[in-house]
């Protein structure tokens, strides 16, 4: 009779305990048009995130896929609800994703979508899409995790001709550059040994952001556009270079925006220079025109 | 049963006994964990704590500092009673509150789409909501039942149209936005927008695609909009507190929106966040923000039984409810002034030594604000006064005032790094990692 109770109390203890914390857990979820492929089908995988009401502002997970059948050809994450990615969504090795972001201020709603891949069904036979180590923060000052489940992985079949069935349109049409943004130029004893760093952020909210490049020049032409990863460590440590800043998306839009010299020396050694050109030509005018004039 | 025992005995199934055996013991051990939950309990709201309640058949009250309880209640059924003004549960009284949601209204051909944010109920749960609908600013509306989002249908093209949203827990009314205006137009699917702020702006058509923000923050303070976390526009509110603010130059997509004011002690809000999927070519009219009251101390420490001052900065003229947060949730109410300012004193000598917090939120003509931001103090055993010009927000690592991309630069640069500066390490558990970063997507300014 003992060993009953301490069973059924375990039991209800685990029920009543256990069972309206999952129910109350946020949800990932993986959204496909189908679940059965053509061979060498390209097909899209959009994951979403139901916050079940609570307000989340940072979430962090690793997609496993089966290389054996899929190859990733694309990451999309225009339109993505993350305004700051601490880890882009990236390929970390064979068969995995990795993800991790934060928007400030958070958000919550049943379908908040994160980001899409897209896929290419390189080999018959069938897999799973799955999910691991997720982490859903809530906005509340302290970090605190919720727990979250997947939905459910994504089964999927492919098979060498899939009738009666046809591919999805996956192109994209964007013909619009990146949002306006406005970089930072400015330094801190703890990185980068004090230098002075911009840091820039925009957003593409058809294709997506693909990659920034920066150029650093004096008199505003001149110089060429190298692809950095913000922060970028200015090469010009005076902050006297006239510093341009290019968005562009995966479609090739572009939005460049510059940021003036931060050091207001430079404004007068334009100046200088300027007057000392002029003088030079003045001067030379004077030698030069003087003897065609003899 | 008998089928069970028929069952057991003709088969000498040992095992099916146990099983019987064990939902018995199950159902026994359920029925005594609730009813002793129930029974004698302290039963706890954020209102109020009712210690061991019982029913008071003799007649007599109960007093408290903040309501008195009569003997003359009561409910024969469980379940909850209704009311107009209050919510009876199984004969205690209590006062639901909740905040206003915010309007969003995008205009197209002879419709506006509506979506709305969630109220957030206090001593309740939010169960439905009503949508109304005037031609005439301030109404009357006609309501109807609804639900986020909703598409209004046949409507005139070039009229303009005003809407508000209620809502309800179980029936009651506990909360209703502010006035959203749009305005449909023809042609294109695209849109026209409207003004805001009371509604005594002339309503323009347009074909940008942008959005409107309309609302109440303090008196003559800026408004702060960020846009996916960047500072995308500041504006300046009347003298009445009301501020209106356009952003255009966006793209189809969905936004996240923060929207917080800062006082004239340059003291910030809470952000208040929200998504909106904009329309091309169309305005969206965002209405009804009720930016949370500033909220300050005096003193980080406090010696039991004398004052600490909680002050801040609100809409002008509006009701400000202060919560003093320990095991028990004190409540206290006062009033702005003209210029938006309030000061409580609050007597500490009901709070527990050891460390407490206190917020506010604002409320005005039928609008109320969520609570705004948390600031903490301690009671013990002598006064420390804070240096209000010193203060320090938290993820603003290069003390400039923000919590900016700069910081979440810093923030990258350290990430998952051994040994990082103790000011980026925001949780002290000695690796910044995403906990850090959601620290400081809290506290972040654009």
């Amino acid at each position: 009779m003992k060993t009953y109770f301490t069973k059924s109390f375990i039991f209800i203890l685990f029920v009543l305990v256990f069972i309206p914390s999952i129910s109350l857990a946020a949800e990932i979820s993986f959204k496909t048009e189908k679940d059965v492929f053509s061979l060498n089908e390209d097909f899209l995988v959009e994951v979403f995130l139901d916050t079940k009401n609570d307000k989340i502002n940072a979430v962090e997970g690793n997609i496993v896929f089966p290389d054996s059948f899929l190859e990733l050809k694309e990451i999309r994450d225009g339109n993505s609800s993350i305004n700051f990615w601490v880890e882009k969504p990236h390929i970390t090795k064979n068969g995995e994703v990795l993800f991790s972001g934060i928007t400030a201020g958070g958000f919550s709603g049943p379908k908040i979508f994160l980001f899409s891949l897209v896929f290419h069904a390189s080999n018959t036979g069938n897999g799973v899409i799955n999910l691991n180590d997720i982490k859903v923060l809530k906005n509340d000052g302290l970090g605190t995790k919720i727990s979250t489940n997947l939905l459910k992985p994504l089964d999927f079949s492919i098979v060498k001709e899939l009738k009666d069935s046809e591919p999805a349109d996956l192109k994209i049409n964007d013909i619009i550059a990146p949002e306006v943004f406005y970089p930072i130029i400015s330094n801190d004893s703890t990185i980068f040994d004090g230098k002075n760093f911009v840091a820039f952020s925009t957003v593409d909210k058809n294709s997506g952001i693909d990659h920034y490049e920066v150029r650093e020049s004096f008199w505003g032409f001149g110089g060429d556009y190298n692809t950095v990863e913000s922060p970028y460590i200015l090469k010009d440590q005076t902050l006297k270079d006239k510093v341009y800043i290019k968005a562009v998306d995966k479609l090739k839009n572009e939005r460049i925006v510059k940021i003036g010299p931060q050091n207001k020396i430079a404004f007068l050694e334009k100046f200088l220079i300027l007057g000392i050109i002029l003088v030079i030509c003045i001067f030379l005018y004077k030698k030069i025109g003087l003897k065609f004039t003899r | 049963m008998n089928f069970f025992r028929t069952k057991i005995k003709k088969h000498h199934n040992k095992k099916l006994e146990n099983i019987v055996l064990f939902f018995k013991t199950s159902l026994f051990i359920t029925f005594c964990l609730v009813f002793f939950s129930f029974a004698n309990a302290n039963l706890t709201s954020t209102n109020f704590n009712l210690e061991n309640p019982v029913n008071i058949i003799e007649g007599g009250e109960s007093s408290s500092t903040s309501f008195k309880y009569f003997s003359n209640t009561g409910q024969i059924s469980g379940g909850q009673g209704t009311s107009t003004s209050f919510m009876q549960n199984v004969g205690f009284m209590y006062f639901p509150t909740a905040s206003s949601p915010v309007l969003s209204a995008t205009p197209g051909n002879t419709q506006v789409t509506l979506s709305w944010t969630s109220a957030v109920g206090i001593l309740a749960t939010i169960t439905s909501y009503e949508l109304g609908i005037s031609t005439v600013s301030g109404g009357p509306y006609t309501y109807v039942s609804a639900t986020s989002p909703t598409i209004k249908t046949s409507l005139t093209n070039s009229t303009p149209y005003f809407f508000k949203v209620r809502s309800y827990a179980t029936g009651l009314l506990l909360s209703e936005s502010g006035e959203t205006p749009a305005t449909p137009v023809s042609g294109g699917g695209g849109g026209g927008g409207g003004g805001g702020g009371g509604g005594s702006m002339p309503i323009i058509s347009s074909t940008i695609t942008g959005v409107t923000f309309s609302g109440r923050a303090y008196p003559l303070s800026k408004v702060t909009i960020l846009k996916d976390g960047q500072l995308a526009l500041s504006t300046i509110a009347g003298p009445d507190s009301n501020f209106i603010g356009t952003l255009s130059g966006l793209s189809s997509g969905n936004y996240t929106f923060s929207v917080y004011g800062t006082d004239n002690n340059n003291v910030r809000s809470g952000s208040f966040t929200f998504q909106v999927s904009i329309t091309s070519g169309v305005t969206t009219q965002i209405g009804g923000i009720f930016i949370a009251p500033t909220i300050s101390v005096d003193k980080s420490e406090v010696k039991k039984g004398d004052n600490i001052a909680i002050f801040g900065q609100s809409s002008s003229s509006s009701q400000i409810v202060i919560s003093v947060n320990s095991p028990q949730e004190f409540f206290k109410n006062t009033n702005s002034d003209a210029n938006g300012i309030y000061l409580h004193n609050f007597d500490t000598s009901v709070l527990e030594m050891g460390q407490h917090s206190t917020r506010s939120k604002s409320l005005k003509n039928t609008e109320i604000s969520s609570f705004g931001d948390t600031v903490a103090f301690k009671v013990g055993t002598e006064n420390v006064l804070i240096d209000q010009t010193k203060k320090v927000s938290k993820g603003d690592f290069n003390n400039d005032g923000k919590a900016n991309l700069i910081d979440f630069s810093i923030a990258a640069f350290w990430y998952k790094k051994s040994n990082p500066p103790a000011k980026v390490d925001l949780n002290n558990d000695g690796i910044v990692n995403l906990i850090d970063f959601s620290i400081m997507a809290f506290y972040w300014t654009g």
